[in-house]
């Protein structure tokens, strides 16, 4: 049991420490690494918390890792839920490893606590609805690279297709001899197996809007004609990592807390 | 505008509620008593006989243009006035209750000769038979041509028995609310199909001596000529179609409807005086109508009507009192009628000029879910108090268009009406729903932030809303009002949480 009296000696979990008050959470315990919180989620509908986790915080070199403390076998939480970001040791998924945080100073410290007061009350959402948030967490494994390279070039495109991505309304599929690229339902744009530009290049740009003489020519688009490419490019990387990473956890089963999961049913 | 529903205001509620009702009087209904102004915490157990009419070409007549226009909505609201002032001549001259005009559908009640009088029921039956007759007949010309209102085509359904009246819950208005299988019953009748006639349930049959129908066959076997006119000689009613027809054209020629007059209220609608509302002084806007019913309440009022009717006036005051604060003082729309055990209202966000669709459905979406929370602290403490509450559910719908509200009838004795395709569609929705559920219409959706719409399923339907939850989610998912009325929800008790709201919140899963 860890000493409650002595102070931790990681500076970033005195960092945490030090503005846990302000999500009304309380300490319960501390050790050299090691904090255990008692997170409150504060209801929209007022009142006392109703919903209350007990969480260890571990300063493992520097690298931050949350987990339910399971007291008893009562918890909340599944013990590993690549859906809910709960990894197989049943530590949080807070960030992607290069979005990381690290609570250096309080301000870091405030968003760090309140990635994790929102991770939690997104769980309580999860074990309601059974589905996390749309839009609301990365690929999993190394697909979230993909994903994050695929977020800028929709952003850099900008405009209807930026609207459209936003709303889940862009995805890929492989059909015949390659990959279509679809908004909203349509096809956009092709790319065929092992080809370097997309098909056909004398097909008006997708995103640019009508010239006086007519469309403007993907070949002639130095603005999309090469993001159009790598956008597809990224998309299909990402759902063939995500595949990859699904393949891998063949066998492990399913908590079914879900609805819908690539682990599919226990 | 964020509207943000309380826990402990709602506990509040309800345990205020429950302590106005907590020795109810129940009496057997007699002939010295009244069934007005029936204080909240009485009931009166009544055998009688409920007529239920539909005017089933309503439909038809909001779908005359293509689009729905206040044209439309003008030649409706005439099309029900005209015939709602004919109804009220026959009830009255035929000593029979309007119990209320919902729209297209009218509840009256014959609760004469009372039981102290041999073979009461079967002369109660045959006057509803009789009067449902006589409504069919002068219906049938009550239409205006010059005005292209068409007559209303009417299917009736009847049963008898013992029913629950109570307060219904509508400041300014006299009328009981009925609870029970015989009111349920004959409105399922009426509701039944889409043939014109009469239709008997199987108690109202064996009353005047016909032979029981299998239950399949009840919604399509109407009375047949010489069964009513057998009614009608044993009614022997005061009144002929011709005597009718005659008294409304005086009626419609001293007192001539005018013409419909519509103005856009101001939100909130909670504001809205329907008291003040004439067919000259009425209200149209793009808005949501909300139908919220408590499923399973049939069968509960007939499991406990002889037994422990005190448990069905408390449990109906409780919720149907909450489901009320919900909608107009927490949510601030308008609740329109309770009309049995279900409550109807409208709601609306935007400005005076405006409607705002995404937000006003957002908010319809925040309501149901308030309202299943709210049904949930109601079993809870009702449970606590030792009511029977078992089998009780909610079912909530709600859709979104144009919408009317006015009062219609006779000066000095108007009704409220909210009618348009939208509010026939909203209840729709409801019936399709189970305990727990609510559903979206196809309006609504189409208006609805892509948050509302992932909540619904592919039968737009979803289940276990709960208020806490659906704001988190939708506010997670970019909804503008959720997350407006997560902000005034948390500003002061979690600031740091609504701080956090606004950075980049996107989880990981790394490990095999």
């Amino acid at each position: 049991m860890p000493d409650c009296a002595a102070p931790p000696t990681s500076r970033l979990l005195r960092e945490l420490e030090a503005v846990a008050a302000d999500f009304g959470a309380l300490i319960v315990g501390r050790s050299y690494s090691r904090l255990t919180v008692e997170v409150p989620i504060q209801p929209n509908s007022g009142g006392r918390a109703r919903d209350r986790f007990l969480i260890d915080i571990d300063d493992v070199g520097g690298d931050l890792q949350a987990r339910e403390a399971a007291r008893d076998g009562a918890g909340h939480l599944p013990k590993f839920c690549p859906e809910r970001h709960i990894n197989g040791d049943g530590t949080f998924c807070l960030f992607w490893s290069e979005e990381r945080v690290v609570p250096e100073d309080r301000e870091r410290a405030l968003i760090w606590f309140g990635v994790l007061e929102r991770f939690l009350r997104n769980q309580l959402v999860a074990k309601r609805f059974r589905r996390w948030p749309q839009g609301r967490g990365r690929a999993h494994g190394i697909a979230a690279k993909h994903q994050v390279a695929a977020e800028k070039l929709a952003e850099a495109i900008g405009g209807d297709f930026a609207a459209a991505w936003d709303s889940g309304k862009v995805r890929v599929r492989h059909l015949g001899n390659g990959w279509q690229l679809l908004r909203q339902g349509q096809v956009i744009a092709r790319l065929r197996d092992g080809k370097r530009d997309v098909a056909t290049l004398r097909r008006a740009c997708p995103f640019c809007p009508p010239l006086s003489n007519g469309a403007r020519l993907l070949r002639n688009c130095a603005d999309h004609r090469t993001p159009l490419r790598d956008i597809i490019l990224e998309m299909v990387a990402w759902k063939k990592e995500e595949e990859a990473f699904n393949r891998r956890l063949k066998g492990v089963s399913c908590c079914g807390t879900l609805k819908s999961c690539p682990l599919g049913k226990s | 505008m964020a509207n943000t529903w309380k826990h402990d205001k709602a506990v509040a509620r309800v345990e205020a509620r429950l302590d106005e009702v907590k020795n109810p009087v129940v009496k057997e209904f007699k002939r010295d008593m009244s069934l007005e102004n029936i204080p909240r915490d009485r009931a009166y157990k009544v055998d009688g006989v409920h007529v239920y009419a539909d005017i089933l070409n309503i439909g038809d007549i909001l779908q005359t243009n293509q689009t729905e226009g206040e044209t439309c909505h003008k030649r409706t609201l005439r099309f029900l006035n005209q015939h709602y002032r004919a109804v009220h001549r026959i009830l009255s001259e035929c000593d029979v209750k309007r119990v209320d005009f919902h729209n297209q559908r009218l509840h009256a009640l014959v609760f004469k000769p009372y039981n102290t009088e041999d073979g009461a029921e079967a002369k109660r039956v045959h006057t509803a038979v009789a009067v449902a007759q006589l409504m069919i007949d002068v219906l049938a010309e009550t239409g205006d041509t010059d005005e292209k209102v068409p007559a209303a085509v009417l299917r009736v359904g009847i049963d008898t028995g013992l029913s629950l009246a109570v307060n219904n819950g509508r400041n300014g208005n006299r009328e009981p609310l009925f609870l029970g299988r015989p009111a349920n019953k004959a409105a399922k009748r009426a509701g039944g199909g889409t043939s014109c006639g009469i239709y008997l349930t199987n108690e109202a049959r064996a009353a005047i001596g016909l032979k029981r129908l299998d239950e399949d066959k009840l919604d399509s076997t109407p009375l047949t000529k010489s069964e009513i006119a057998a009614s009608q000689e044993a009614a022997d009613l005061p009144v002929d179609k011709d005597y009718i027809v005659e008294k409304w054209r005086e009626d419609m020629k001293a007192n001539p409807i005018g013409s419909f007059e519509f103005t856009r209220p101001t939100p909130p609608l909670k504001n809205l005086d329907i008291l003040k509302l004439t067919p000259g002084n009425s209200k149209r806007m793009e808005a949501l109508s909300i139908y919220g019913d408590l499923d399973g309440f049939t069968k509960y009022v007939g499991r406990n009507i002889e037994t422990k009717p005190e448990d069905v006036v408390k449990a109906l005051h409780v919720i149907r009192s909450e489901l009320d604060s919900v909608l107009q003082s927490v949510m601030e729309g308008r609740k329109i009628r309770f009309i049995g055990d279900c409550i109807h209202g409208l709601l609306m966000e935007g400005t005076a000029h405006q409607t705002d669709a995404e937000a006003s459905v957002t908010t319809a979406t925040l309501c149901a879910a308030a309202m299943h929370s709210s049904f949930e602290i109601c079993i809870d403490k009702l449970k606590e108090a030792e009511v029977d509450v078992k089998g009780l559910g909610l079912a909530v719908g709600f859709e979104y268009g144009p919408m009317t509200v006015t009062r219609l009838g006779m000066k000095g004795d108007r009704v409220r009406c909210s009618i348009s395709r939208g509010i026939l569609a909203s209840e729709d929705e409801q019936c399709r729903c189970d305990k727990d559920e609510t559903a979206i219409g196809p309006s609504a959706y189409k208006e609805a932030s892509r948050a509302v719409r992932n909540l619904f399923e592919d039968d737009r339907k979803a289940t276990g809303l709960r208020y806490d939850e659906v704001v988190d989610l939708l506010a997670e998912e970019d909804d503008k009002t959720a997350k407006a009325t997560k902000r005034a929800a948390l500003e002061k008790a979690a600031p740091a949480v609504v701080a956090a709201m606004d950075r980049p919140f996107q989880p990981h899963c790394k490990v095999d």
